[in-house]
């Protein structure tokens, strides 16, 4: 493999890199709100509201059914009119951060929703207001499943953006379709499979090593 | 101090109409400790969290200190909470902090500042006796450990109420009889009132000064622990009552018992309740002498409810069947609660 080539997939590599933590933090930018907002206005919870939820949930529902290669192309316009291009790392970032956005809000419900609810019960009991309860028992106790999520969502979005290198996006995934399917290069694709199985690999290990350093459920 | 005027909660459940409470009036005087007690599915759960709001009456007033709390507007109603600690049968202890984070909750919620959280959670650690446990998570704690953690967080926002509810369903009976000193002990040194739930009589027996019983929504009965315990008026109170002051039968007994009198070949086994007005007369002396009989204490409880004696005693009885039933007689008539079990 020569020089430019190694050169090549590492630069592809820190792109994917930069594509999955990027948008993964716009994405819990987001998706997080979202989340927290599906939660608290739940039957029963702090701000139950069955308007406003309903709302949420169908957003949330009808950015998820999108697949996500579609997304990339029907978001074109927007993506334009934010980064200024529809190709690239950049370009990539748009739709990807979109399209984890309501697949964080899901998990983040979830997460929330294993809070037992003696804890919130608790807190109002003490006086905690809506926005307390938020940022001082429901997100700490959750932190350790919201962890354990966040390492799910990033693994997804390093697939996504290995798949949008078909349509315009940078990073391994490009290079695995330029390489692999245009050009047929068997090595060069086998080496983008293996850096891409390494990357979730790491993902997923440094995920349970900090969820379980923030769990003090025992 | 805290008053419940005709509290009614109504749940709805699927379109269907559950109540929970019905008219409840409830007067509770500053610095008693206020127990109300049930069976589950009586509502007392649902009625502990109508003093604090944490469920809202569908009907009726929660005065506290004159203070129409169903009237307050949502920020008023959390400057009054907390001034309301609350202890749970589950502790419910945040288990991502630590027992000194976990007391400083309260104080973090009123932005206080950190020497006087640092001050307050270590006098409070003191009082619960866990200053070594400071650093440790819920996780590794007790069941009481947990539940001192929890009333000294509840005791941080310097509350002049505590409600407990069912605080001590979940723990062994050393260590429920420690939380219950421990909250008398709070209760008498910095004269907080308390309101707590139980489906235990002993609970009540052990530290409250009033009693409510409650039963399917509504309360049959109140008062004072002595009266109620030395008077019962209802079948349920005396239900509850005996639930703490019971005598088992032996099986070997059991096993025997007949409801035919068989004169001197069997003896009469009975059971007689005492409650203060009769516990200090020497009765079972007396009817040796009057009725010349032999008796055997099976089984007996005796105890104190304030300053009143009571107690229930299970008794075998050997004698000529017109004695035993002379025998009977005299209980009746010195104001025994007599009960035949049968003839052995």
């Amino acid at each position: 493999m020569s020089d430019a080539m190694l050169w090549m997939l590492l630069k592809g590599t820190w792109e994917t890199i930069v594509m999955t933590f990027v948008s993964g933090f716009f994405g819990f930018c987001l998706g997080l709100p979202t989340g927290v907002l599906l939660f608290m206005t739940r039957d029963g919870q702090m701000l139950e509201n069955r308007k406003v939820n309903r709302a949420l949930a169908i957003i949330v529902n009808a950015f998820r059914s999108i697949p996500f290669i579609i997304l990339i192309v029907w978001m074109i316009p927007f993506t334009r009119l934010i980064v200024g291009t529809s190709i690239g790392v950049g370009a990539a970032l748009v739709p990807l951060s979109i399209g984890a956005a309501p697949f964080i809000a899901r998990m983040i419900e979830n997460c929330l929703l294993e809070v037992p609810h003696g804890l919130v019960e608790a807190a109002r009991a003490m006086g905690a207001k809506p926005l307390q309860v938020v940022r001082k028992v429901l997100l700490p106790e959750a932190l350790p499943a919201i962890i354990n999520s966040a390492s799910i969502t990033l693994i997804t979005l390093v697939g996504y953006s290995a798949m949008g290198g078909a349509v315009g996006a940078g990073g391994l995934g490009h290079i695995g379709y330029q390489y692999g399917y245009v050009g047929y290069d068997a090595l060069v694709m086998n080496v983008v499979l293996v850096l891409l199985v390494a990357l979730v690999f790491i993902i997923q290990f440094l995920g349970d090593l900090m969820s379980k350093r923030v769990d003090h459920r025992k | 101090m805290i008053e419940l005027k005709n509290i009614s909660k109504v749940f709805r459940k699927k379109n269907v109409d559950v109540r929970a409470l019905t008219q409840v009036d409830l007067t509770i005087s500053e610095g008693h400790i206020y127990g109300i007690i049930g069976s589950s599915g009586a509502g007392k759960s649902t009625l502990i969290r109508c003093i604090n709001l944490l469920e809202r009456p569908t009907q009726g007033q929660v005065l506290i200190d004159g203070v129409d709390l169903t009237t307050l507007s949502p920020n008023k109603l959390v400057n009054v909470r907390r001034k309301i600690g609350m202890i749970f049968q589950h502790f419910n202890l945040l288990s991502s902090r630590t027992v000194f984070e976990n007391i400083a909750f309260p104080l973090e919620l009123i932005h206080a500042p950190q020497d006087r959280i640092r001050a307050k959670v270590e006098e409070l650690l003191e009082l619960v006796g866990l200053e070594k446990k400071r650093d440790d998570y819920p996780a590794s704690l007790s069941g009481g450990q947990k539940q001192r953690v929890a009333i000294a967080r509840a005791l941080a926002s310097d509350p002049a109420v505590l409600l407990c509810d069912e605080a001590t369903s979940a723990l062994d009976p050393a260590t429920t009889r420690s939380i219950l000193s421990l909250l008398k002990d709070i209760n008498r040194r910095l004269n907080i009132t308390i309101v707590l739930i139980t489906h235990e009589m002993d609970v009540v027996k052990a530290i409250c000064d009033d009693v409510a019983i409650l039963s399917e929504g509504k309360i049959v009965e109140r008062g004072s622990v002595r009266e109620i315990f030395s008077d019962a008026k209802t079948d349920l109170t005396q239900q509850f009552i005996n639930s703490s002051l019971h005598v088992d039968i032996a099986h070997e007994y059991l096993n025997r018992l007949t409801q035919m009198p068989g004169g001197e070949t069997r003896d009469l086994l009975l059971k007689l309740r005492f409650n203060g007005a009769t516990a200090n007369e020497p009765v079972l002396s007396s009817m040796v002498k009057l009725y010349d009989v032999d008796y055997e204490v099976l089984n007996a409880k005796m105890d104190t409810m304030g300053s009143m004696q009571v107690g229930v005693m299970l008794l075998k009885i050997s004698g000529t069947a017109a004695s035993t039933t002379q025998l009977v007689d005299y209980f009746k008539d010195k104001k025994l609660e007599v009960e035949i079990i049968g003839y052995v």
